[in-house]
This record gives structure tokens, C-alpha cells and sequence, in this order.
């Protein structure tokens, strides 16, 4: 499903270099739960960030649910991340000036959907991530665990076949924290493949394998 | 998409109060001023009666004969506006014309009433005058070229001047002494507005009529012509003739003295470039005009553009998660760029729309207490088309940078961007 092989990040600035990932070879099949691990500035984010093709590698080759990527233009790239990603971020990341389903319906603003089609879709998965009530709320207006409900529900309302999680219980107490960890399993269970970024070594011994960075480098 | 834009632009300017109050302030007040100099422009300029023919018009106001240039670098100079002679001889056949009308300058005069003074400012002209301007007449009609010819002595005065003469009582065949004739009134005009030289008077009579006759004999000084072409595209051909034929004129002896003679037919548009721009000459400066024009507009917007482009990117940071996050569920560059743009530019339309209504109230003002005499400022369809071009020119000058730098923002740093 994720393929990267021999990828490098390098970040240059006009004094020093600094490499984030260092040959990076691992493949992630289609349905797995994966947990990515290590300590801070590891390289972590970073990888999740060149899965989700937010990032373009220095050196090495993703490859994407069978498509290599090629070339980084933004075109093509827009169209992936759309088609087959989706994200879950530690501070949720939701827009504060549009209502609860307003967020949801991003990615299938740039789907060309209809604005009807839009809202009918973006109700159903709020009403399955259990915030029904809450669609016409501002995300201000919600607490932490249900704003990182709705933005899970805004990664997988377009029905990508990749989720990546960027520690989505960082911010969250123990409580909603499980509540998140429940709805990504069972997105899992449901077929997603999902990847994880987690500093919580009880909740990556729920997924199905450990990939663990040090200094930018695989360490399993 | 456009759809999607303008409802997501509604929803953050709604959401976003002060920031949109602030932004409508000084946009609205900006466009108010620039349609208020569009009204007045278009006042000018405007194909109205009785203009309604100005597209097919040239005005000839200004006549310049110059003597060799001295020893000491000056020479002798005689501006004025053209004779009727000049006119007689060498405009009436010119070709691709459809009419030509010659009429004075304004001839102050007084008439008096029971005792009471009246100023007049008279017009003497031909029956063609009334053929090329459509004049919107209240009561009775103009004067005819046999009226010209046989010197009859009648007069079309305007609405303001007849109300002040006879009251509610009907000016047509009443009498009127002024400039040492009795004339028979017989037509009453509406107002016309002192913004248009060539149709701004309170009293037309025929030229035959004048007290003196010597304006004949003049080549220079005392009238104006204003000519009629077949069509627009024949004004050049008209003013190629006029300026070959002002090349091999011959001046009568008394300027003698006389090296160049200077004197251009000229459409509204150029001459005011003339009177704005122009030497001794009155040669048109119309490029001039319009960059002089275009750069003020221009100016006058960059800094309530910069304000507005400054609070854009004062948003950035506070808009960076946004656009990280757009462009993770799949946004492209552009369509950022155009959301951008979409939610600035219904910002303008909407100060646009305020400005044109502080712009509506302030030409009432100019109105009520007669900014300018006779001149009745509106907003027409044309005003309103121009203030929505400038609105939108204001939108892009302002909106297009901040969109630009917003859209190029990458994902990854607008998601790790510290938020609000």
C-alpha cells in the first residue's frame, strides 16, 4: 500500500544541513494498523509527512497504493493526497471560522461534488464519529475530544484508503484519548490502513507493528 | 467551485466582524471619492442630451497664431477661440461631415423686468446648432437656418432663466430685450450643464441677430464650431483634412506677422486634454490625460490597498493551519489562490456597494446646494459599470499578493505554524 525505498530527508539551510530521515526502506500493506515510534525529532512527522505526500523526499522513491510518485507537481499530488489520504493531526487543525460540517466537507470541496451531496455525506460520518448534535457548532464551541472527532471524520469522509495520524491523542486526555484510539481501530477493522505517530507505547502495542526511528534512522 | 468560494468568502467575512468592518471602512470611503470623480467625469463625457451625438462629435474652441521666435527667445502669441471667418472658409466643407453648427462664445447681456436685472449669457448661432444637439425643448422649438439668414430676431431661452422672467406664465412669444435687440422668445429648454461649454447658456439667439456684424471679418477669436460626422470613424479623416488644410492656409494681412496657425478639431475626450495639458499650441494630450487619469485612480487606491493587503498578511499566520489543511485534503495551489482572491474581491463588491451609496448621498449634496450650476450629478448605468470595475481592480490590487503568498505557503509549514 506505502512504499518507500531508500528515502533520505535533508533540510539545508544557508549555514548547516540537517538530515531528518536517512535511507528509509519499509513497505506497509494494504489493511494494516502500523504505529510509528521514537523520541522527539526523530523523523517521525517527517516520515508521516512524506507518506502523505505533504513533503518531497531528498532522495529515495514512494510509492503510493501502486502509483510511484514520479514527479511533485502540485497538480497531480492535490489529486492523490485527495483521493487516497487522509488526515488526523495532534492539534486537530480545524478551520474556526466554518461550522462543524463545514470542516467535514473539505475534501469533498475539491472533489467537484455537489454542495448537497457534500453536506448528506459529511452528516453521515458525523453521525458515526457520534457528533450529530453538534453539526452547526464552531470548533471553538467544542471540547478537545470532540473536535479531534470531527476532524477524523473530516479525514475519512472522502474514503481514503490510507489514514495517517499524526499523534491524535496528544492532546487529549486518557478518557478521549481511548474514545480516538476506538474509532481508528475500527476504521482498521473496516479495511483502512491506517499509520500512527505516537509517543504512547501502550496505545502502539495496540497496532499491528512498531516502526521505530532514532536520529532519522530505522531502528527495527 | 466559484460557488463554493463565494459561500466560504461570506462565511469568514460574517465570522470575521471587526476585521470586515474595518476593511469595508476604508474601501468604501476610497470607492465613494473615485465615483464621485467617475459621476463627474461621466457628466462630461456622458452621450446625453443633448450630447446624445457625442461620439460623432468634434468641437473646434481654440485658435493659436504664433509669430517667428525674436532674437530674445520670445515671439508674439494670439490665443483665443476661432474666428467666424476661419470657420465659414474652411471648416463648412469639409468632407465626411453630415452638419456643421458655428455659435459664439457667451455673450454677457442683461435684460430687465420691472425695473429687476436679469444676466443673460446668449449664444449666437445657426439652425444647424439645434439639429446636432438634441435639446429637450419644454415649450415651442429652435430656430431654423432661414431665421439666420433673415435675421429674425427670436430667441430659445432656458427653463431657469424663463420661470425667473415670467414665472408660471408661458414664455413662448413673450418679448425680450437684451444686447440692444427685442427678441420673440419662441422655445424654452431645459437647464443645461455648465460641465458642457458648447450647450451651456441661458439664451440662443441667431449670429445674424448680434448687434454687431463684425464677427464675420474675424479669423480669429469669437466663435466655435461644433461638426457632425457621418460616423465615429470618420472623426480622424476630418481632423487629417482640417490640419492639411490649416498647413497650406493663407492668413489675411493683418497677421501678416503670423509664422504657424494652430487650431484642432477635437473630440471631449481631447479637449480636455487641451485645456488640462496642452502649450500655446491647444494641441491635444489625450495619452496624457488618460495615464494622468489612470495613475491617480491607481494611486489613490494602492494606499487603502496596502492597508488591506497589510491586514491580509497579518492574517497569514492566523490563516496557515487553514491552508495546511487545504492543501492536505487536496486543495491545489490556485484553487487557494482563487478562494483567496474570491473572498477579497466580495469584500470590495461589498464596499463597492456602500461606497456607491455614500457616493449616491454625497452627489445628492452636490445637487441640493448647486455644487456645480446646472449640473445634475447621478448614477447611471455607466457610473455604476465603472464603479464596479474600479471595485473589482480594487479587489485584485489589494487581494492578489496576499492570495499569492497564502496559496504558496507549503503544506507542511502552514500546518506546523504556531496557531492562534
Amino acid at each position: 500500500m506505502i512504499q518507500l525505498g531508500n528515502v533520505d530527508k535533508v533540510y539545508r539551510t544557508a549555514r548547516m544541513e540537517t538530515r531528518a530521515l536517512d535511507g528509509i526502506d519499509l513497505r506497509i500493506e494494504e489493511g494494516e494498523f502500523v504505529s510509528i515510534m521514537g523520541p522527539s525529532g526523530c523523523g517521525k512527522s517527517t516520515l508521516l509527512n512524506l507518506m502523505g505526500l505533504l513533503d518531497e523526499p531528498s532522495g529515495g522513491s514512494i510509492t503510493i497504493d501502486g502509483d510511484a510518485i514520479r514527479s511533485y507537481e502540485d497538480k497531480s499530488l492535490a489529486r492523490l493526497r485527495n483521493e487516497k489520504i487522509g488526515f488526523v493531526f495532534q492539534s486537530f487543525h480545524l478551520i474556526p471560522d466554518l461550522s462543524v460540517v463545514d470542516n467535514v466537507e473539505i475534501p469533498l470541496l475539491y472533489r467537484g461534488l455537489s454542495s448537497k451531496e457534500r453536506r448528506n455525506q459529511a452528516l453521515e460520518v458525523l453521525e458515526s464519529v457520534g457528533l450529530k448534535s453538534r453539526v452547526h457548532h464552531f470548533p471553538s464551541e467544542l471540547s478537545g475530544g470532540q473536535q479531534q472527532r470531527v476532524a477524523v471524520a473530516r479525514a475519512i469522509v472522502g474514503r481514503p484508503r490510507i489514514l495517517l495520524a499524526d499523534e491524535p491523542t496528544g492532546n487529549l486526555d486518557s478518557q478521549m484519548g481511548e474514545e480516538i484510539m476506538g474509532i481508528l481501530e475500527g476504521l482498521n477493522r473496516d479495511g483502512a490502513t491506517v499509520v500512527m505517530v505516537t509517543h504512547d507505547q501502550l496505545l502502539g502495542e495496540r497496532t499491528e507493528r512498531i516502526i521505530r526511528l532514532f536520529d532519522g534512522r530505522q531502528v527495527n | 467551485m466559484l460557488k463554493t468560494s463565494l459561500q466560504m468568502a461570506f462565511k469568514v467575512l460574517l465570522r470575521r466582524k471587526f476585521f470586515t468592518f474595518a476593511s469595508l471602512f476604508g474601501i468604501s470611503f476610497t470607492l465613494m471619492v473615485l465615483m464621485v470623480v467617475v459621476s463627474a467625469l461621466d457628466h462630461r463625457f456622458s452621450p446625453d442630451a443633448p450630447q446624445s451625438n457625442s461620439d460623432r462629435m468634434l468641437f473646434i474652441d481654440r485658435m493659436t497664431i504664433k509669430g517667428p521666435t525674436t532674437e530674445s527667445g520670445g515671439s508674439r502669441v494670439s490665443i483665443s477661440s476661432a474666428g467666424y471667418r476661419f470657420l465659414d472658409e474652411n471648416v463648412r466643407d469639409l468632407p465626411h461631415l453630415e452638419r456643421v453648427s458655428l455659435y459664439s462664445d457667451d455673450r454677457r447681456a442683461a435684460t430687465y423686468i420691472d425695473g429687476v436685472k436679469h444676466a443673460l449669457s446668449i449664444k449666437y448661432t445657426d439652425g444647424a446648432y439645434w439639429q446636432i444637439f438634441d435639446f429637450d425643448f419644454l415649450e415651442g422649438g429652435s430656430f431654423t437656418d432661414q431665421d439666420e439668414k433673415d435675421a429674425n430676431p427670436v430667441i430659445v431661452i432656458s427653463q431657469k432663466l424663463a420661470r425667473k422672467l415670467y414665472g408660471e406664465t408661458s414664455a413662448l412669444d413673450q418679448t425680450l430685450v437684451a444686447d440692444g435687440t427685442t427678441f420673440r422668445v419662441i422655445g424654452v429648454v431645459a437647464d443645461t450643464s455648465s460641465f458642457q461649454e458648447a450647450t451651456h447658456a441661458n439664451g440662443w439667439a441667431p449670429s445674424s441677430t448680434a448687434r454687431s456684424q463684425a464677427y464675420r471679418d474675424n479669423f480669429i477669436g469669437g466663435y466655435h464650431a461644433v461638426i457632425l460626422a457621418k460616423s465615429s470613424s470618420d472623426r480622424p479623416l476630418i481632423q487629417a483634412e482640417l490640419q492639411s488644410r490649416i498647413d497650406q492656409l493663407q492668413v489675411p494681412d493683418e497677421y501678416a506677422w503670423s509664422e504657424s496657425v494652430f487650431c484642432y478639431a477635437l473630440t471631449l475626450f481631447e479637449e480636455l486634454s487641451a485645456d488640462q495639458f496642452s502649450d500655446y499650441t491647444g494641441e491635444p494630450r489625450p495619452t496624457k490625460l488618460r495615464l494622468i487619469l489612470g495613475v491617480s485612480a491607481l494611486l489613490f487606491m494602492l494606499l487603502p490597498s496596502l492597508n488591506i493587503m497589510n491586514l491580509n498578511l497579518s492574517r497569514t499566520l492566523e490563516r496557515s493551519s487553514e491552508i495546511g489543511v487545504r492543501r492536505a485534503f487536496g486543495a491545489q495551489r490556485s484553487s487557494l489562490l482563487g478562494q483567496f482572491l474570491v473572498e477579497n474581491i466580495v469584500l470590495t463588491l461589498l464596499g463597492g456597494l456602500l461606497g456607491l451609496a455614500l457616493a449616491a448621498w454625497v452627489l445628492h449634496l452636490f445637487n441640493t446646494y448647486e455644487i456645480a450650476p446646472g449640473v445634475d450629478f447621478g448614477l447611471n448605468f455607466r457610473v455604476f459599470a465603472w464603479s464596479l470595475a474600479l471595485a473589482l481592480a480594487f479587489g485584485v490590487l489589494s487581494g492578489l499578493y496576499p492570495a499569492w503568498r497564502l496559496s504558496r505557503l507549503h503544506p507542511v509549514t502552514a500546518l506546523r505554524a504556531k496557531l492562534r
